[in-house]
């Protein structure tokens, strides 16, 4: 369900990126023994770029990405990154992983010159708007939003109920008999407060543990675009199939067989 | 679930020959990779399943654990869930038995650890049960199954299916996985060690 409302009941204010991505990604084995998840490249790019790119177009500046799996090579790429000039980037490094959830409370002082936060998981290829997703999170009185989209398999997701205000009024983890097919896009807003009120739960998943917790309190925003998990080898090689023809719709070209409407977002 | 009964030795054979190339052996190595970075960081390796699948389980901890095992070389923290018929009894009893293996599981392991789940069904409710808490936990989660997987095969990290319907075939072949990772492990600690020592 998308939300339209009038007007922005807040200012979205100083917004700043907590980005997911030290995974160890087992499922793209052997590709990650030597490549880390997130830096494993797409149409000749490493992934985290084109979460930069998402970035950039929101006018996101302060980013922080934790690392842990090959981290000297996340570093070099944030180096990159900060070199360009355009983002100020730092690094939260986990000898151990914590999870999603843990590395909120490790990063608890992350929030505490902000007024929102995106929190994004890194093994994510998509075009999600993050300028709509803000003025959306900033037009409701809840402290959470998270971004939804249909999934192909639901029970390899965290799905979502929502009431007519597009809010989630039940929300299971990868559930044995999914009830709808609305999934967890893995990329949240939240005020500093609930920031906070995340990192104070000192938990390790944010899917299992932490969102049951905003139930009634959290809204869903669906994104129509493309929005796909990129944690194994056959989803990533569905990415790279698609990007070619996502890119070349950007570009007004269709390159689809039979072609279609350049306006129609991919699949 | 029933499963198909072979009716001569030759044909069992015939059909565990067949079976032998329709196994993914990347995912094999995939596994032995698994362990060698358990191994390296001080990760435990938790294995389970039921009836076969639990002496199943037992086996392979005996492979990982000795098979694997380089002199000089830190060994696997290995360790098999069936073996405390007490506790496995006591929560049985009190908690339910799908809480068999989630329980213990519970207790011992860690963020990072490593849970290997042996169900030929893929759908025992015990095994789906601690490998949803692995999942939920930052376990790296292995689920070795037969027929088609069963639910098991989308809580895994690493998932190697025996497409088979006879628990027998299943069960050798995931036995002979055990073996043939073991010895994968120990191959690679090898390799490390005469490295090691030729600088």
């Amino acid at each position: 369900m998308t939300q339209d409302l009038d007007s922005p009941t807040r200012s979205a204010g100083k917004v700043k990126v907590l980005v997911l991505a030290a995974g160890l990604g087992i499922r793209l084995y052997p590709l990650t023994e030597t490549t880390p998840k997130c830096l494993v490249p797409i149409a000749g790019r490493p992934l985290l770029d084109y979460w930069f790119d998402r970035f950039a177009e929101g006018g996101l500046r302060e980013i922080r990405v934790n690392t842990h799996h090959l981290a000297g090579r996340m570093r070099a790429y944030i180096e990159r990154m900060n070199e360009t000039g355009d983002f100020d980037v730092s690094e939260t490094f986990e000898p151990h992983l914590l999870g999603s959830a843990g590395t909120v409370h490790a990063n608890r002082d992350f929030a505490d010159d902000a007024d929102h936060c995106l929190i994004v998981y890194a093994d994510i290829f998509s075009d999600v708007d993050l300028s709509e997703f803000l003025r959306v999170h900033c037009s409701h009185s809840d402290p959470f939003t998270m971004v939804l989209f249909r999934a192909h398999d639901p029970r390899k997701c965290g799905i979502a109920e929502l009431d007519g205000e597009g809010r989630v009024v039940a929300f299971e983890e990868k559930p044995r008999n999914p009830r709808s097919n609305l999934a967890n896009g893995g990329v949240y807003a939240v005020t500093a407060d609930a920031y906070r009120e995340m990192a104070d739960m000192n938990r390790f998943d944010i899917g299992y543990h932490v969102l049951p917790a905003f139930v009634g309190r959290m809204r869903g925003w669906e994104w129509h675009g493309y929005h796909q998990d990129v944690g194994c080898l056959e989803a990533l090689r569905q990415v790279r199939e698609d990007v070619s023809v996502l890119f070349a719709k950007r570009s007004g070209v269709c390159a689809c067989s039979p072609p279609c409407s350049s306006t129609e977002m991919v699949r | 679930m029933a499963g198909s009964i072979c009716r001569s030795a030759k044909s069992y054979f015939g059909l565990l020959n067949g079976l032998l190339p329709a196994i993914d052996t990347r995912r094999l190595e995939d596994f032995a990779r698994v362990l060698y970075e358990a191994l390296q960081t001080g990760r435990q390796v938790f294995v389970f399943g039921n009836g076969g699948s639990a002496l199943t389980a037992s086996h392979h901890v005996c492979e990982f654990v000795k098979t694997a095992a380089v002199s000089g070389h830190d060994r696997l923290r290995a360790y098999s869930l069936v073996e405390s018929i007490g506790l496995a009894t006591a929560v049985g009893n009190d908690l339910g038995y799908s809480e068999t293996f989630s329980y213990p599981l519970e207790a011992y392991a860690k963020p990072g650890d490593v849970a290997v789940a042996i169900s030929g069904s893929g759908n025992s409710p015990n095994v789906l049960r601690a490998c949803e808490w692995a999942r939920a936990n930052g376990l790296t989660v292995i689920a070795l199954t037969g027929f088609a997987g069963g639910e098991l095969k989308d809580l895994a990290d690493i998932h190697i299916n025996v497409p088979c319907d006879n628990f027998g075939l299943i069960e050798d072949i995931h036995l002979a996985i055990g073996h043939a990772v073991s010895q994968i492990l120990r191959t690679r600690v090898m390799e490390e060690t005469a490295a090691f020592t030729a600088h």
